[in-house]
């Protein structure tokens, strides 16, 4: 039994391949992708060599986030089948696009590298035009996949099909815990700095983190109560969080892929200055006053609109406690809060959103009430993806919060 | 002659049935057990009432650890010499398990037996309080084998391995079901069981389970399949009735 409780935890790794081997990618003609190229690329495409792996159809999009100097872009597909997505960078070279990045199912551990190119011929001389305008079956992207680190040699192909989906109403599509769990082996930790910069890449158009306070009163974004290995290197460190000051846990505490925990004023720094996300949910975790949270909140929406920046960050008000304190703040009314509770306590607290947990059903009634109200409905923490699909195509909420945001852009972006 | 070997084979069966009923009410005196895979020569029904602990894997459910004990019942029915029926109930009122299944059994000497079948299981389980109003149901079914070891000192030892396949799967949150009728191999269960006479001839059973699966459906309500197999460690503790 010993034996395969310690073959059961060896066996569940995912070591992320290296992308940088493809020589072609990396040689020194290349040059990067124009804003209309990327643009014009985004939608749904047909898979055609490669459907038995990864389904039927892909939804491609863009993404970016600053990081120093340099704004990386990223372009994302993502599948119907298993939570599988692919990332890649992309460039051009004599008239042809060359993608190169690596694929990765949620479900399982697999993962591999992906090389994909569009040829002149097959799209990227319209790509690259100034003002390109694509329709079905103008950008066909060939290339190959493999397992692993190995060369990849199995052939993959999509065809542009369609437009993504955009519903009349902005519909987010919300990474829990800023990404996703430490549980599905991302090569970044859950709620870092680090997972906020990748999370567009997963299809993620807003986060949620959860706020806790150390011992010093510094407002960190963390999920448990405890530290623990789950989250956390090995460190001497044991107990509630809030036993440490912050120059404590900044000292001794590295998340589990080596981040230091993050300060709410460094995460949201992150959120406005560094990427294209436009939600964060606050998941207030902890019992005690909102006014500090709520004085950050206002000081990153400010900066945000100082830097023209169409953004919002809500106060999540999980359980009574917090929603009783959230209604002592002078002026709550007026701050922009997140109701996990019934309708009454959304009207109580003049929330701007309703969110209840997705094991209550669509409850398309309810949300039909809100939106006459001129509010708005999130659903949480949807992560199976038959359910992710019907809710959204039976269901009129106005964004998922799952820990699988990729297989929510996914199905909202092939929606018709 | 025909006579002859007429009354060799009456005294064969004889002795052989003799030999079955003396072997079984020692065994019956001695060695009631539910786990060990011994036929049920004379007896016509068995049955045990117990508990069993489930601890959720961390890495999947993290702080809510739940250790819910889950009661159980289960009955043996001699069908012959060869074969048991087994049916079993596990309870946690909010969530439940039924299975019922033969037994193939093959004495291999007086101190190892074995024994294969099959068993049927459907799990039911609600969940309305607040913030859930889900409901949750599901067909599995489980092919396995025990090897059972007798010792001189009265304790039987089982070593049981058992496979497990999803045949349905059903949940409902509010207004909104799904229904998926895919069939997959769920994952398998080893489990070391031992059961001795502690007082009065009431018998005990206490086995250690290593259960590795995709669905558990002690867990419907926390999360949906994995598309690797879980670990689960279990105890259960049973009382020969």
């Amino acid at each position: 039994m010993i034996t395969l409780v310690v073959s059961c935890k060896k066996g569940y790794q995912v070591t992320m391949p290296n992308t940088g081997t493809w020589g072609l990618f990396n040689s020194p003609g290349t040059a990067a992708l124009p804003p209309a190229a990327r643009a014009a690329m985004e939608g749904v495409y047909d898979v055609g060599n490669g459907s038995d792996v990864f389904g039927s159809l892909t939804a491609i999009k863009w993404s970016y986030a600053i990081v120093g100097n340099d704004t990386s872009f990223h372009v994302s597909g993502f599948f119907g089948t298993d939570i599988a997505y692919f990332v890649c960078e992309g460039r051009q070279l004599n008239g042809n696009i060359l993608l190169n990045g690596y694929w990765r199912k949620m479900v399982s551990t697999e993962t591999g590298l992906v090389r994909l190119t569009v040829t002149d011929a097959n799209g990227a001389a319209l790509l690259l035009t100034p003002s390109p305008v694509i329709n079905a079956g103008d950008v066909v992207i060939n290339g190959v996949f493999g397992n692993g680190q190995e060369e990849p040699q199995q052939p993959i192909r999509f065809t542009y099909k369609r437009k993504l989906y955009h519903s009349a109403t902005p519909f987010n599509i919300l990474a829990h815990r800023s990404g996703g769990r430490n549980s599905d082996l991302l090569p970044v930790s859950e709620n870092s700095v680090e997972m906020i910069l990748k999370t567009a890449e997963f299809g993620s158009t807003g986060i949620e983190i959860d706020v806790r306070f150390t011992k010093d009163g510094i407002p960190i974004i963390y999920h448990d109560n405890d530290l623990n290995l789950r989250e956390t290197q090995k460190s001497g460190l044991v107990g509630p969080i809030e036993n440490y000051t912050y120059a404590e846990l900044s000292a001794f505490v590295r998340l589990i892929h080596g981040e230091r925990i993050p300060t709410l004023r460094q995460a949201l720094s992150a959120f406005v200055d560094q990427t294209q996300l436009n939600f964060v949910w606050l998941d207030t975790k902890y019992i005690g006053s909102l006014e500090r949270v709520r004085t950050i909140q206002q000081e990153f929406l400010q900066r945000a609109a100082q830097h023209g920046r169409n953004v919002e960050i809500v106060i999540g008000l999980p359980g009574q406690e917090q929603f009783n304190n959230f209604l002592s703040l002078t002026n709550f009314a007026s701050t922009p809060s997140l109701c996990e509770l019934s309708v009454e306590n959304l009207h109580q607290a003049n929330s701007l959103i309703w969110a209840p947990r997705f094991t209550e059903g669509t409850q398309n009634d309810k949300v039909a009430a809100i939106h006459a109200e001129g509010k708005r409905a999130f659903v949480w923490t949807l992560d199976v993806p038959e359910f992710i699909e019907q809710y959204i195509n039976e269901g009129h909420f106005d964004g998922i919060l799952s820990n699988y945001p990729s297989c929510t852009a996914f199905y909202y972006y092939v929606h018709q | 002659m025909r006579l002859l070997l007429r009354t060799v084979f009456i005294l064969i069966g004889i002795i052989a049935l003799l030999q079955g009923n003396a072997q079984d009410s020692v065994f019956r005196a001695k060695h009631r057990a539910i786990f060990f895979p011994y036929p049920m020569y004379q007896e016509h029904w068995r049955s045990s009432l117990g508990f069993s602990m489930l601890t959720t894997p961390e890495d999947i459910t993290e702080e809510v650890r739940i250790r819910i004990p889950c009661g159980n019942f289960t009955v043996l029915r001699r069908i012959s010499d060869k074969f048991t029926a087994e049916g079993r109930i596990d309870f946690q009122f909010l969530q439940n398990h039924l299975s019922a299944g033969v037994q193939y059994l093959r004495p291999l000497s007086k101190k190892f037996y074995l024994s294969a079948g099959a068993d049927i299981g459907y799990w039911f389980g609600f969940l309305k309080l607040e913030g859930f109003n889900s409901k949750g149901s599901g067909w599995l079914t489980y092919p396995g084998v025990s090897f059972g070891y007798m010792t001189r000192r009265d304790l039987l030892i089982t070593l049981k391995a058992q496979l497990s396949f999803n045949l349905y799967y059903q949940a409902e949150n509010g207004e909104n079901k799904y229904v998926s009728t895919k069939k997959y191999y769920n994952g398998e269960a080893f489990t070391l069981a031992i059961e001795q006479p502690f007082y009065q001839r009431k018998h005990l059973t206490l086995a250690f389970s290593a259960i590795s699966n995709k669905f558990y459906w002690q867990t419907w309500s926390l999360f949906y399949k994995t598309n690797r197999k879980v670990f689960y460690p279990q105890i259960t503790v049973g009382f020969i009735l």
